[in-house]
């Protein structure tokens, strides 16, 4: 029966879309919405009424639900303590080069024109403040999600990866020096990162794949670099392929540690 | 709704969820029928409203997971049900309570729906 096959599409996407719930409320009710959901589409079916509005209806609803849920979650006063952190933490980063400005020390940085001398403009500190208040408001909305000490620690590990990866390649760049547009190869295992975390939404077994896929994009630019004689970091590039590598591992073994638990 | 759940008026959706699990112990698609049936179809509530709405009841203890599992007319095994605690059936009481005075007062003013349309 054609409905039928239609009823299990979109059961398959209703449950896709109950994972967008926070891991908590999905746990507890998951199961029993994906049922009522089937109970309700089967209800419809039974009586020859249209399917597609009613889902797409239902689907609406749900979403409307998540953003509640979601929403509820963030302002939860311990998560609120928690984004907070990274706000203290982004002001520490940026007091570093701003002391070391006041001082007159010489420090590495990514905006000196001068070897040596720490020179950031206003744009250097937006650029810096907003990356690692993104990297640590994205580890947060990634640790809601997480089931397992083992997956917060892989998230941790490759949303660090990424904002070093980006953090080196404008301060002294991969390849070359900051200016070098080869430097624009790493752009690509930052998206093969960044699509990953979309597509698994840290989901274990899913994001470990992602993050071998991104070591692979690493090791593959490495290759292309070397090969093409423009000069690459390769004990760089050692670091972030182990650092995504790790992550990788990490969240196979909180996947397998999950399906154990059942 | 946490501290003294019967102190403060219930939204919509918890009084029907209340309601409905006044008779029986329920599942969520059992309480989405008997919400629609009891308010003659005026009211549909959809699974995100229903379980986030069911959430925050089992949070404030206004209803609870019950041991009952299988719905013998169904077919699956794991939906859960769900029975109101004795909170609920005081914030459920003191709800109608609310109700019932509100409209002695409208009775007593003469205000009927048909007056209120007449902007009377």
């Amino acid at each position: 029966m054609a409905s039928e096959r239609a009823i299990g599409r979109y059961r398959r996407w209703y449950s896709r879309l109950l994972r967008l719930y926070p891991l908590t409320f999905r746990r507890r009710f998951g199961e029993p919405m994906a049922q009522t959901f089937t109970d309700l589409i089967r209800e419809r079916r039974d009586s020859n009424r249209g399917l597609h509005a009613f889902a797409l209806g239902t689907f609406a609803e749900t979403t409307a639900g998540i953003m509640r849920e979601n929403m509820t979650q963030l302002m939860e006063t311990k998560n609120v303590i928690r984004w907070g952190r990274w706000v203290l933490v982004t002001a520490a980063v940026l007091a570093v080069p701003a002391l070391a400005m006041a001082l007159q020390l010489g420090t590495p940085d990514p905006g000196s024109e001068a070897a040596g001398a720490v020179d950031w403009g206003p744009i250097d500190f937006a650029i810096i403040g907003i990356l690692v208040l993104s990297a640590g408001l994205l580890y947060e909305y990634a640790s809601t999600r997480a089931g397992s000490s083992a997956q917060r620690i892989a998230t941790g590990i490759a949303v660090a990866a990424g904002l070093g990866l980006i953090w080196v390649n404008l301060a002294v760049g991969m390849i070359g020096d900051e200016g070098n547009p080869a430097n624009l190869m790493y752009v690509l295992v930052l998206a093969v990162a960044l699509i990953g975390a979309a597509v698994s939404r840290f989901a274990p077994r899913e994001a470990s794949a992602w993050m071998f896929a991104t070591a692979g994009t690493q090791v593959a630019v490495a290759l292309i670099a070397l090969v093409a004689g423009l000069g690459p970091t390769l004990l760089a590039d050692a670091f972030f392929v182990a650092a995504w590598v790790a992550s990788g591992l990490l969240f196979r073994q909180a996947s397998l540690t999950a399906a154990a638990a059942g | 709704m946490a501290g003294k759940p019967h102190d403060t008026p219930l939204t919509p959706a918890v009084l029907h969820i209340l309601l409905a699990l006044s008779t029986d112990e329920r599942h969520g698609y059992a309480i989405m029928k008997q919400v629609e049936r009891e308010s003659h179809g005026k009211v549909r509530m959809g699974p995100g409203t229903l379980y986030g709405s069911i959430g925050r009841m089992m949070t404030a203890g206004l209803i609870r997971e019950s041991d009952k599992k299988v719905d013998p007319a169904m077919d699956d095994e794991r939906r859960i049900y769900y029975r109101l605690t004795g909170a609920g059936r005081k914030a459920l009481r003191a709800e109608l309570d609310r109700y019932r005075e509100v409209v002695a007062v409208a009775r007593e003013k003469h205000v009927t729906p048909i007056a209120v349309a007449d902007g009377i």
